[in-house]
């Protein structure tokens, strides 16, 4: 099996060393630590990535999203958001270049740790594996367990937070019907009133590990999990 | 032939007895004046015996209306011869057909009598207008009568008719009522004007109406209707004396009228003299009545006022002064008439005869033109006032305009400023996130080379408290509003991450009845942390356990309790734990709270303190 290829592009070398630590921990081959978007593309023409860390603001005039655009005119390689942006208008944007995940900066290492795990879980296709008949299927190989709550592509166990699984579970409990906003607010957090971004929060967090195109949305009503094919 | 002969037998007969008067009863009126007989008397000496003598030449007259001007020094003796022609006694009334000659001497020759009237000897029981005589003529007789007239002060005009009775009455009565027509109008005129200078507080019309009065007043002398219901001969004395105010009111009234009605004011120079010479005319005018002896400059300077004020009006109107036209058309007429009446006291042209009411007819012509000019004027300062009223609205509009105008920029300048604040503080929280991120890294990258478990755990742990901090500021980032923080929102996600580092085994049950103050809201978060953190990690020997976290508000006391049911501690020897010193401190100096801890059933901490008041 090859090891995982990522490239790093972060400006700022201390997040960066620390990134390439961890993914190397992870058994990653970490391919460059770059900051410019000439240096993005140099590395991917001469190795391309499995996995790219994107940061989203470089330098001062340099924007990671722009630089992704710019990569997925030639060819599509997943793409990690790290970012310490979490406003609505730049998560939007990311979104729209459907990346395989968005972390907020300062993140925690599980966080990485699971998308960066997910994504090579989905990269490395392993001969088919058993899956216990009992779990619920989810769509692109993703299953949920739910008397213990646990998830898992294909055989491999993703860890989820406790509200990641609440949620998650009311989803599943609903049958791919629409929950709306308000009955996951109360339900996850026990009728405590909670800012209308903690939820979109949660579930941005959920896609990370899910992919994006598990749960959908309607706006200004609430979720639902996508039908099976 | 026959004809011809009658007309010129006619002819010589009107020369030959020229001045012979045949009266019958059918004929209702007769001019006798113009075929009379005049003698001017300039001694005023004559007696009516003098008169009678022989050597007195009357001359013939065959003017119907002999006119001498104001106070003639004479007296006029008139000579008229009557002759009934017919079987009948013939009746007739003479009128002598001018109200204001002062003294009237009548002779009757076959009777040797005499009757007196005029303004000044007028008969008690006179009811018309002008002073009348009976005459008497028996059949085929013939009959010579005298009369004197002289006046003082007043003009002298003469014109004698001769009427029958009922006829006369008649015609007095007619001429009464076309007076007295004129006077209701020019009285209703008066009234009129005057209310609307009560209520306008404008001058003009109080001069109008004066003018008016005036009119009123010089027209019952005039005409005579005055003397015939005033009974006090003093009275009228007075009022002959100072018949010259009543020509010349009018006119300064009308004068004082035009000035202000013309404001003439806007023509300097005219203003100047007109000024000089309302206060020169009744100057002029009264001095010599007052000094007693007569005055022949009066008419001059009540001339010169009236030709002057009329020029000022050609003129106004010249200018284009509206008010110029009105008056102008007023004044024509009202010109008209004083010089009809100049004319006619100078027995130039006895307008009388063809039209006896012109004067009254021009003066309620002028009234009323007068009161359209006034009128006109509440029309057009009506209009000025529309249009100051719209021209006020313009400016309105364009002052909103410019405001809406200045808001505008204003706005925009304050959202461009508000966007550079917003831009500035995004900047700011990104640069904290970074930092913070950075921090965080440098910590965990150093805890790698650290393989002493003890020192990996305060690593953990200091980690954990910088999450703290940062998922506060990641919270109040996302917020308008940042003085209060949603306590169970940012407790929940602190107690996440450290279930995340340490174990999710664990209930942890939220009671969170109240927001946290922002600057109180960093101190909960790390007092919570080292607690929940030492829970965690001590309380409890197997994976089950219950951890209740409490927050309240009472008035202005917070309340925060944390409880886990493990197995607790000594509080003797966890003394110098850095968590609880750090809590201990964040508790006394930056919360000034209380801290009791329970450690006999599992650890309850409970932490007391208050609001900051702003």
């Amino acid at each position: 099996m090859n090891k995982t290829k990522v490239l790093i592009v972060e400006d700022e070398s201390i997040v960066a060393l620390e990134l390439k630590t961890e993914l190397e921990k992870l058994n990653c081959d970490v391919l460059g630590m770059v900051s410019t978007q000439k240096d993005v593309l140099n590395s991917i023409s001469e190795c391309i990535p499995d996995i790219i860390m994107m940061d989203i603001k470089l330098g001062k005039f340099e924007n990671g999203i722009d630089i992704v655009k710019t990569i997925q005119e030639k060819q599509n390689i997943p793409i990690l958001y790290l970012t310490a942006f979490s406003d609505d208008d730049t998560m939007n944007r990311a979104f729209s270049t459907n990346p395989i995940g968005y972390i907020v900066k300062p993140f925690r290492i599980q966080e990485l740790k699971t998308n960066i795990q997910l994504t090579m879980f989905k990269l490395n296709q392993y001969e088919q594996p058993s899956i216990n008949i009992e779990h619920v299927p989810l769509g692109e190989e993703f299953y949920f367990d739910m008397p213990n709550r646990h998830l898992y592509y294909r055989d491999n166990f993703i860890k989820l937070g406790k509200k990641e699984k609440h949620l998650l579970a009311i989803l599943i409990e609903a049958n791919h019907a629409l929950v709306p906003f308000g009955t996951l607010e109360d339900a996850i957090w026990q009728g405590n009133e909670t800012s209308t971004s903690a939820l979109r929060t949660l579930v941005y967090r959920l896609k990370g590990k899910l992919g994006n195109n598990i749960i959908e949305v309607t706006y200004g009503y609430g979720y639902n999990l996508r039908p099976l094919e | 032939m026959t004809k011809l002969i009658c007309t010129m037998l006619l002819f010589f007969t009107s020369i030959l007895y020229g001045d012979i008067v045949n009266i019958d009863k059918k004929t209702q009126l007769q001019e006798i004046l113009s075929v009379s007989q005049i003698y001017i008397d300039k001694t005023r000496d004559l007696t009516i015996e003098d008169i009678t003598r022989e050597n007195i030449k009357f001359e013939k007259n065959d003017q119907s209306v002999l006119g001498y001007g104001y106070s003639p020094d004479f007296d006029v003796w008139i000579k008229i011869n009557i002759k009934n022609n017919t079987t009948q006694t013939v009746r007739k009334i003479l009128e002598y057909a001018n109200p204001l000659t002062t003294h009237i001497d009548f002779y009757d020759i076959s009777t040797n009598t005499v009757e007196y009237d005029g303004l000044f000897q007028m008969k008690l029981n006179r009811k018309s207008i002008n002073p009348i005589f009976h005459i008497v003529v028996k059949p085929n007789e013939s009959k010579t009568y005298y009369i004197k007239a002289s006046t003082h002060i007043t003009t002298m005009i003469i014109k004698l008719n001769i009427w029958e009775k009922e006829s006369f009455y008649n015609n007095s009565l007619e001429h009464q009522f076309y007076l007295a027509l004129f006077f209701g109008a020019m009285a209703i005129l008066a009234i009129y004007n005057l209310f609307i200078f009560i209520f306008s507080k404008d001058i003009s019309y109080l001069y109008y109406v004066l003018y008016i009065l005036a009119v009123i007043y010089h027209q019952l002398l005039y005409t005579g209707v005055f003397f015939i219901y005033i009974e006090s001969d003093e009275f009228i004395d007075l009022v002959i004396q100072y018949a010259a105010l009543a020509g010349i009111l009018p006119i300064v009234f009308l004068t004082l009228f035009s000035k202000h009605f013309l404001k003439t004011k806007q023509y300097p120079k005219f203003h100047k003299v007109l000024n000089f010479l309302l206060i020169i005319t009744p100057i002029v005018i009264l001095v010599p009545i007052l000094a007693g002896y007569g005055s022949s400059s009066r008419n001059l300077m009540s001339l010169v006022l009236v030709i002057f004020l009329l020029v000022l009006t050609v003129y106004s109107a010249l200018k284009k002064n509206r008010q110029a036209y009105f008056i102008l058309a007023g004044w024509i007429i009202i010109f008209s008439a004083i010089a009809m009446m100049f004319l006619a006291s100078k027995g130039i042209y006895d307008f009388y005869e063809y039209s006896p009411y012109f004067v009254e007819i021009a003066f309620t012509i002028e009234a009323v033109i007068f009161s359209i000019a006034l009128s006109d004027k509440i029309n057009s300062l009506q209009k000025d006032k529309n249009n100051a009223n719209k021209e006020l609205i313009v400016q309105k509009r364009t002052e909103n305009a410019r405001l809406e105008i200045q808001v505008e920029e204003k706005t925009k300048d304050l959202n461009i400023s508000l966007d550079e604040k917003t831009l500035l503080l995004q900047e700011v929280n990104h640069r904290v996130k970074n930092n913070m991120q950075m921090i965080v890294s440098l910590i965990r990258l150093q805890s790698n080379d650290i393989s002493d478990n003890k020192m990996k755990n305060i690593f953990l742990t200091t980690q954990n408290r910088l999450n703290a901090m940062s998922q506060l500021h990641e919270l109040l980032y996302q917020k308008d509003d940042v003085s209060y923080v949603n306590a169970y929102e940012y407790f929940s996600t602190l107690i996440e991450g450290l279930e995340e580092t340490y174990t999710d085994d664990i209930n942890i049950n939220y009671a969170i009845d109240a927001d946290l103050q922002t600057e109180q809201a960093i101190s909960s978060g790390i007092i919570l942390n080292e607690l929940v953190t030492n829970s965690l990690k001590y309380a409890f020997t197997s994976d089950t356990g219950e951890i209740d976290i409490s927050l309240s508000k009472d008035d202005t006391t917070y309340t925060l309790i944390i409880r886990d049911n493990g197995i607790g501690y000594d509080q003797e020897n966890n003394k110098k734990s850095f968590g609880l010193i750090l809590v201990d401190t964040l508790v006394s100096s930056k919360l000034k709270g209380e801290m009791v801890i329970n450690t006999q059933n599992g650890v309850e901490t409970k932490i007391t303190w208050s609001e900051i008041n702003e």
